[in-house]
C-alpha cells in the first residue's frame, strides 16, 4: 500500500507565496524514506498535510488507492501515525501509563489487549517506572519517547516521524533506529523527516530532498544512485 | 524603511491606538439604541479601512467568533417575550419587536468591541508597553499586561496542538455526543494549563537570571514622540467621546 502525493499545493492563509509548490513524491509500505532539505523548505508543512491538520490547496494525498484530503484527522491518525517536532504538544493524559493506552482505547481494542500492548511498549521504551507520573514531569527525551510509544503503539501502515532524534541520546538514538527496522520488516513504511545526516544513511533506505516546496532529488542511499526531480 | 512597508493605522501612535479603543468601546457600553451603535460600527470600520487594516484577513480569522454572535443574536431574539409581535405563528410569539432591538444591540456591541480591539492589534506588543510606561504607568505592570498579551496566542496554539494530538491519536470529535466531547475537551484542558505554568516557570527563571528588577528605574533605546495628528486623536477623542456622550445619552 503506497503513501502517494500528488501535485500538492499549499499556502499559508494570508500568503501569496506556496510553501508546496506541486509537490509530489511517492512513499513505500515496508521502507524508511528520509525527507531532509534546508530549514523552512517546508517539510513540516507537508508532515502537516499528510496528517490532516493543514489541507492542501489543490492535490491530493493516495494511500492504497483513497484520497485523504476528504478524511478527518483521527480517520488520518488509524492509518498514519505521526510524531511531532515538539512532543510537549501530543500529551495530554493523567499518567504515562493513559498517554499510550489513549490510542489503543480508541481503536476499539478489548482492555486485556490495550492492558497487554501498553505493557510492551512501557517496556522498550523503558518507561516502566514512570508508568504512573505525569507525563509533563518527564525530561524532553522521555517525552519523546513516550510520545514515539503512544504512536507506534497503534501500528499504523504509515508513521511519520518530525526530528525524532531531536532529543535522544546515543543509545536511545541506535533503539530507535533498531526499532524502525523491526516495522520497517513488519510491513510499515517510515517517513523520517530529518537533519540528522548520520541517521538517515543508516536506516534510511532512500532520501527525498525537499528544495523550495517540491522534491527536486532522490537519493538511492544503497547504490547512491540520484534521481532529479523526483516529482516529474 | 521600515516606516515605508507600514499602513497608515500601524503609523500611529501606541498611545492614540489605546484612547481611539477606549473610546469607541466606552461608546460601545454607554449606548443601547442599535441605530447610535450601528454609527459607532460604521465609525469604527471607517477608521480601519482609512488606516488599511486587514479587515478580510481579520474576519476570515474570527469566523468562529461571527457564528457566536450570531448564534447570541438568535437566542436573544427568540427568548426575549415583551413587545409588539413581529413575527407570530396563530398564538405562538416567535420574535417581538424589543427581542429584535436587545438582539441588535448585543451583536453590534459585540462587533464594535471586536473591531475596537483590532485597532489595537495593529501594534506591536512591545510598543503598548514602552506607551504605558511613558504614562507612568509602573514597569511592573506594563511587564505583566504585556506578558498577557503576548501569551494568548501561544495558548491558542497550545490548545490547537494538543487537540490536533488527541485527534491525530483517533478522538472523532465530530461524532461524539455534546456530553463526550465536553469530557474530552476537559481532559484537554490539563496539558494546556500544564504547559502554560511551565512556560510561566521557565520565564520567571530567565528573567530572574537578566537580572529583572535589580534596578530601580529602566533606561530606554527607542522613545515614542506623538506626531501632530496623534496630538489631535488624543484631543479629539475623548472631546468627541464626551460630547456624543451628552447629546445622545
Amino acid at each position: 500500500m503506497d503513501l502517494i502525493l500528488e501535485n500538492l499545493v499549499y499556502s499559508y492563509p494570508g500568503s501569496r507565496q506556496a510553501i508546496l509548490r506541486g509537490l509530489s513524491a511517492k512513499f513505500s509500505c515496508g521502507a524508511i524514506t528520509a525527507l531532509t532539505g534546508l530549514n523552512g523548505c517546508g517539510k513540516t508543512t507537508l508532515v502537516k498535510n499528510i496528517v490532516g491538520i493543514l489541507r492542501p490547496k489543490s492535490g491530493r494525498i493516495l494511500l492504497g488507492g483513497s484520497d485523504l484530503t476528504s478524511l478527518s484527522i483521527a480517520r488520518i491518525g488509524r492509518k498514519i501515525g505521526c510524531l511531532l517536532q515538539n512532543p510537549s504538544c501530543q500529551l495530554f493524559s493523567p499518567t504515562v501509563e493513559e498517554e499510550i493506552a489513549y490510542g489503543l482505547n480508541n481503536q476499539g481494542l478489548s482492555r486485556a489487549l490495550v492492558r497487554k500492548k501498553t505493557d510492551y511498549y512501557l517496556d522498550y521504551f523503558q518507561l516502566s517506572p514512570y508508568r504512573g507520573r505525569f507525563p509533563f514531569h518527564l525530561s524532553r527525551g522521555e517525552k519523546q519517547r513516550l510520545v514515539l510509544a503512544a504512536v507506534l503503539a497503534m501500528e499504523p501502515d504509515y508513521v511519520l516521524l518530525d526530528e525524532p532524534t531531536a532529543s535522544l541520546d546515543a543509545y536511545w538514538r541506535k533503539n530507535l533506529g533498531k526499532y524502525l527496522r523491526k516495522i520497517q520488516k513488519d510491513g510499515c513504511g517510515v517517513i523520517l523527516v530529518s537533519h540528522d545526516s548520520d541517521f538517515v544513511e543508516e536506516y534510511a533506505g532512500v532520501e527525498l530532498i525537499m528544495e523550495q516546496g517540491v522534491i527536486s532529488k532522490e537519493i538511492n542511499l544503497a547504490d547512491g544512485r540520484i534521481k532529479n526531480g523526483a516529482d516529474e | 524603511m521600515e516606516q515605508m512597508n507600514k499602513t497608515p493605522l500601524e503609523c500611529l501612535d501606541p498611545r492614540s491606538k489605546m484612547m481611539m479603543t477606549l473610546c469607541i468601546s466606552t461608546l460601545a457600553i454607554a449606548f443601547s439604541r442599535p441605530v447610535v451603535l450601528f454609527g459607532i460600527l460604521l465609525f469604527c470600520l471607517l477608521i480601519l479601512l482609512a488606516g488599511k487594516a486587514p479587515v478580510k484577513l481579520f474576519l476570515q480569522k474570527i469566523r468562529a467568533l461571527l457564528y457566536l454572535i450570531l448564534f447570541l443574536f438568535i437566542i436573544q431574539c427568540v427568548f426575549v417575550r415583551e413587545g409588539e409581535p413581529l413575527l407570530q405563528i396563530d398564538s405562538l410569539i416567535i420574535i417581538t419587536r424589543l427581542g429584535m432591538e436587545i438582539a441588535l444591540s448585543v451583536v453590534l456591541r459585540l462587533l464594535i468591541l471586536v473591531f475596537s480591539g483590532m485597532i489595537l492589534a495593529s501594534g506591536q506588543v512591545r510598543d503598548y508597553l514602552l506607551a504605558l510606561v511613558q504614562c507612568r504607568v509602573p514597569y511592573e505592570l506594563a511587564f505583566m499586561v504585556m506578558m498577557v498579551i503576548r501569551f494568548i496566542p501561544l495558548l491558542r496554539q497550545d490548545a490547537q496542538d494538543v487537540f490536533y494530538a488527541a485527534q491525530m491519536r483517533g478522538t472523532e470529535l465530530e461524532k461524539v455526543p455534546f456530553q463526550k466531547k465536553l469530557s474530552i475537551l476537559l481532559r484537554l484542558l490539563l496539558p494546556i494549563a500544564a504547559g502554560a505554568l511551565e512556560r510561566v516557570r521557565i520565564m520567571s527563571i530567565a528573567m530572574e537570571t537578566r537580572m529583572f528588577r535589580a534596578y530601580s528605574g529602566r533606561t530606554y533605546h527607542r522613545i515614542l514622540t506623538l506626531s501632530n495628528f496623534d496630538k489631535t486623536i488624543l484631543l479629539l477623542f475623548p472631546v468627541c467621546t464626551l460630547a456624543a456622550g451628552l447629546l445622545l445619552g
